[in-house]
């Protein structure tokens, strides 16, 4: 065609093929028919009217959309984005004072099913009840109730999760929600309770706290998508990511294992009834452990009978017995009414007080208070409260902390009974002096000797350290609390001289001492009541000891309480050796140094069992090892990674067999060996 | 114009203004039509990022990744109109058949299994290399330069049936059915619109013209009805609210969208629809989100600056120097205005869904290119001083 486009040039017109309609035809410049061009010419503003009237169309489209249409469509996108969902934060970790976790929440599947996008209810139906061990007709008629949702099965197992996705159904879906978990299993189940499948805490901590771990569930304005995924505007708050508040206790994790493990071991040996064991931190009033038996998984509350489930410590009574008299004792003394020297008649081991007959187990004649304390002569302590008389006496304990609550902050936590004095008989004095006709919890008597270790300063026993919000700040914090000073610090230290006496040689509680170490504590055998004839059984006793160590500077209280134990009943016998080896793993880890250097073992013949019978197998004493030599500790009943850290603390190498929990080692507990040593562990499945 | 200007700047088109008043009789470039293009790219640089952000975030971690994208797009885009604004039109009329043939050839390749890429259910994109490319858009302007050459070498032998207007009709027909076969209902619809503008243009009998249409109609009315989905955006169009949670959806979303912008807008970047509620609110459905953003002044300001353009590509029609420029000016002008009004009309609800881009708004590196080339080529065309639709002494205006 050459260059048509270089100017204006006039060119000769080029006739197309075929007829012209036009019958006049005015040749144009370009060589086209200026009827033509103007025709052209026309439709190309024709052309253009077209596209101003189509945008003008849309033009007025959208000022109807926006303007008049406007406020009503503005209120749809605001209805859609103001759709509120409460978002449920997952339960708050508690841990213990080192933030270890005690209890957790996880995510796990559940399963859910849209009946209407089923296509074939009944193959559906049968192959989820198969997968998940579900009854078929109760599956069936929960999917007709719900139109549009039904859970199948909450919170699964993994392997049957993984089934239902396998099985690749329409209509059924998995979601994943949070579900509680304890990693530690019976770690100080009763301290943590447990909470129910709804996230709510129904025991424990987990129910004292429940607000706190809950946190605020809160309404957020939600997005949804066609895909249904919801969005929250602002982006920062993300559903997976609430979780409540989290709590820290005042617990130990490794105290608190010592403390079940040497409980553990005291029952099964004793066939006790139930046991307890307080360790509280007597300068704070801070609980370290509390463990109680029977106890139970958390995990799985509804495996045992509730009563396992029951905190003993503080929601059972009993009468504390000769422990008692180390507060009976103390507040004679605090009134400047007999100094640790004085001599008392014991009588022989028994008198007529009021008409009734006091005896001791062991007739003694006369003793200076040290010795009534060291021997545990109930004679003499009775004498020694008449000199202070009723009304004294029962406003000395009060102080102690008897009588009411400690306000530990646990749930069921019960006062206990200290008779007033004006229905006090004669009697009643008496054996108040030697803890009977009284009744208080472990964790009384536990709060009340803290306050002798603690130079006479009673601190609330508390056990909650610190609760934080949901975005992690500080909302409470535990905080060491003087309730009293029943007695005057002279006086305290007086009374733990005593106190040291009954745990060395000659003492009732020796089975107690802990070689190098300084030890204060006291014996307790108490009848118990029996409830149908209100009087004294005879053969049902609770044996405790409680004490602390060490004493030149006490750091911890523990105090056991074992609940009729079988065959030998003494606290000497069956509690002592709890306390001991608490206080021996206790030391050790806290690295409490030794008040004295360690010497050979002490000679055991040359001890005079008073609350013992006879013929009884004495627990060794575990020496501490030489110098550059470790002990093997007692690793079994421990996870591979508990087992680890214990050995690791001990500079102790471990070959691991098999999964689950270490069921034997070798070399076995106690054993001295060199550090690097190769401890071969078996695990074995959950018990 | 002289080979001398063109190894003049590339680069600046002012520069070219100011040198080309001094020049021999050449006219000056179309500034006017220059900054409504510049005004509408940045707006869409804005909007696809504001649009896409969040989309991108979720899909890539990166919430600037189709912003990122469009920006290489565009810089590529606007070399491509400096470049193509100084071709000379004999020129493109003698590669315009290679062009077309090209375009057709590779609409073609992306009809081969294994050689397009499918996506939901379309296979419209080529792979070149990392990138894609959519020949669909290529298609557009090979058939606009193409008919253009042609309906100017038929002259007036347009107004014949058998040797005027069947050609174009078939020329235009091989594209369409290969646009419709991807399936890509919108652009076939585009590509038929300006085929019909071109011919009416170009003197087309009127009668000819409906009776085009009327023959087509069947095969509209087969394409829409063999897919079921077509027949429930039409059926959702028509009813957009009773089908709201299914066909009806993206419509409804969009009309939500654009509706709840009101007069000022819910401001830039704040607008809820583009979470995920409107898809492809980046591309097919970025005038909606110009309207819950900016409101009535946005969507306005977009209306006004196409309405500006299709002023200036038509005027640039009436400066054309012969007739392949005219005709060329006029099929890339209803190019642009009816791609425009077919996207506003999707979102306002006047016609049913298409997957139509916005002109030099929507996410997409072809159909930004394309448009950028498009423009060049008017800016090209502008330049002229008139000639073939420039009214005769004694004509009437």
């Amino acid at each position: 065609m050459g260059r048509s486009s270089t100017g204006p040039v006039p060119r000769p017109a080029l006739r197309g093929g075929g007829g012209s309609s036009s019958s006049s035809r005015v040749v144009g410049e370009s060589g086209f028919d200026r009827r033509v061009v103007r025709w052209i010419r026309l439709r190309v503003r024709v052309m253009g009217g077209l596209l101003a009237v189509m945008f003008a169309i849309v033009s007025y489209r959208v000022f109807d959309l926006q303007v008049l249409q406007g406020e009503r469509l503005g209120q749809m996108a605001e209805q859609k984005a103001l759709g509120q969902v409460v978002l449920t934060p997952r339960r708050g970790v508690i841990a213990d004072r080192n933030g270890d976790p005690l209890a957790i929440s996880v995510e796990v599947d559940s399963v859910f099913v849209e009946p209407t996008r089923v296509e074939d209810r009944h193959e559906v139906v049968s192959a989820l009840a198969d997968a998940l061990s579900l009854d078929p007709a109760a599956l069936e008629g929960r999917m007709q109730r719900g139109r549009h949702f039904a859970w199948v099965k909450r919170r699964v197992s993994p392997a049957e999760a993984r089934r239902v996705r396998e099985l690749g159904l329409t209509g059924v879906h998995l979601t994943k929600e949070a579900r509680r978990f304890y990693p530690q299993k019976q770690l100080a189940a009763h301290v943590l309770g447990f909470a129910g499948i709804d996230g709510v805490g129904l025991e424990g901590i987990e129910m004292s706290l429940d607000v706190d771990l809950r946190g605020i569930a809160r309404t957020a304005d939600v997005l949804r998508d066609a895909r249904g995924r919801q969005l929250i505007p602002g982006g920062n708050l993300h559903v997976d990511r609430l979780e409540g508040g989290s709590v820290t206790l005042t617990l130990d994790r490794t105290l608190q294992y010592h403390a079940e493990a040497a409980l553990a071991e005291a029952v099964k040996e004793t066939e006790a009834k139930s046991a307890s064991v307080v360790v509280l931190d007597p300068r704070t009033g801070e609980i370290l452990a509390l463990a109680t038996r029977p106890t139970f998984n958390p995990n799985r509350p509804g495996d045992v009978h509730g009563g396992w489930r029951r905190n003993r410590a503080i929601t059972d009574l009993y009468e504390p017995g000769s422990v008692f008299k180390v507060f009976s004792i103390a507040s004679v003394l605090d009134a400047g009414l007999a100094s640790p020297e004085d001599v008392i008649d014991c009588e022989k081991g028994s008198a007529r007080i009021g008409g009734r007959t006091i005896r001791d187990a062991n007739p003694h004649g006369e003793l200076t208070i040290a010795e009534i304390m060291k021997v545990s002569s109930n004679i003499g302590s009775a004498r020694l409260v008449e000199r202070l008389g009723k009304q004294s006496l029962v406003d000395a304990l009060a102080e102690f902390g008897f009588g009411r609550r400690t306000g530990v902050g646990m749930p069921g936590e019960r006062a206990g009974h200290l008779r007033s004095a004006s229905d006090m008989s004669d009697v009643c004095l008496a054996t108040l002096a030697f803890g009977q006709g009284v009744s208080s919890t472990p964790l009384q008597v536990a709060s009340a000797l803290a306050a002798v270790a603690n130079g006479g300063r009673l601190m609330r026993p508390w056990i909650v350290r610190e609760v934080r919000d949901e975005e992690g700040r500080v909302r409470r914090k535990g905080q060491a609390e003087l309730i009293s000073t029943p007695i005057q610090e002279s006086t305290a230290s007086a009374v733990t001289g005593m106190m040291e006496a009954v745990v060395r040689e000659g003492g009732t509680g020796w089975r107690a001492a802990v070689p190098g170490y300084r030890i204060a504590g006291k014996t307790g055998t108490s009848q118990k009541v029996d409830p149908l004839t209100r009087g004294y059984c005879s053969h049902r006793r609770v044996a405790s000891f409680g004490g602390f160590v060490p004493v030149e500077d006490p750091r911890l209280v523990i105090m056991v309480v074992v609940d009729e134990p079988q065959g030998v009943k003494y606290g000497g016998v069956v509690a002592a050796p709890v306390f001991r080896r608490v206080a021996e793993e206790a030391v050790s880890y806290l690295g409490i140094s030794p008040s004295e250097p360690v010497e050979d073992p002490p000679v055991l013949a040359a001890f005079d069992e008073r609350e013992a019978g006879a013929g009884i197998v004495l627990p060794g004493f575990l020496v501490p090892p030489p110098e550059g030599k470790t002990l093997v500790p007692n690793v079994s009943g421990l996870d591979l990674r508990g087992a680890l850290k214990v050995l690791a603390e001990r500079h102790l190498e471990a070959r691991p067999e098999g999964a689950g929990l270490v069921t034997e080692q070798d070399p076995p507990a106690g054993e001295i060996v060199s550090p690097g040593e190769l401890v071969t562990l078996r695990l074995g499945p959950t018990g | 114009m002289t080979s001398n200007t063109e190894t003049k700047s590339l680069l600046s088109v002012r520069d070219q203004y100011g040198m080309e008043a001094v020049d021999a009789g050449e006219q000056p470039v179309d500034v006017v039509m220059l900054w409504t293009v510049l005004a509408l790219t940045a707006l869409g640089v804005v909007m696809v990022y504001s649009s896409s952000a969040v989309f991108a975030d979720e899909l890539r971690q990166d919430s600037s990744f189709f912003l990122k994208r469009q920006l290489l797009s565009l810089g590529l885009g606007v070399a491509a109109m400096l470049f193509v604004s100084q071709l000379r039109m004999d020129i493109l009329r003698k590669l315009s058949a290679p062009i077309f043939l090209a375009a057709v050839v590779l609409a073609v390749m992306v009809l081969i299994p294994g050689v397009g890429m499918t996506e939901r259910g379309s296979t419209r994109c080529l792979p070149v290399g990392p990138l894609q490319m959519q020949p669909a858009e290529l298609v557009k302007l090979g058939l606009i330069i193409y008919l253009a050459a042609v309906l100017a070498r038929k002259r007036e032998s347009v107004r014949e049936f058998k040797t005027g207007f069947l050609g174009p009709v078939m020329i235009g027909t091989v594209p369409i059915i290969l646009i419709l076969a991807q399936p890509d209902l919108g652009t076939t619809f585009l590509l038929g619109a300006i085929l019909f503008l071109m011919l009416f243009v170009a003197g087309a009998r009127i009668s000819f013209l409906m009776g085009a249409v009327i023959c087509a109609l069947p095969f509209i009315w087969y394409a829409i009805s063999s897919a079921s989905y077509r027949m429930r955006r039409i059926m959702s169009f028509l009813d957009p609210w009773a089908d709201r949670q299914d066909g009806g959806y993206q419509v409804v979303e969009s009309l939500i969208s654009i509706g709840s912008g009101s007069v000022f807008g819910v401001g830039l970047g704040d607008g809820k629809q583009k979470l995920f509620f409107l898809p492809d609110a980046h591309n097919d459905f970025i005038f909606a989100i110009i309207g819950e953003e900016l409101g009535l002044i946005g969507t306005m300001g977009v209306i006004v600056l196409f309405v500006v353009l299709i002023w200036r590509g038509l005027r640039a029609a009436f400066k054309a120097e012969d007739a392949f420029s005219a005709y060329l000016a006029v099929g890339l002008t209803s190019l642009l205005g009816i791609q425009a009004f077919v996207h506003m009309s999707v979102v306002t609800a006047l016609l049913p869904t298409t997957g139509l881009t916005l002109p030099f708004i929507s996410y997409g590196g072809s159909s930004l290119l394309i448009c950028m080339v498009a423009v060049g080529l008017l800016l090209a065309i502008s330049r002229g001083r008139g000639g073939f639709l420039s009214p005769a002494p004694g004509d009437p205006r």
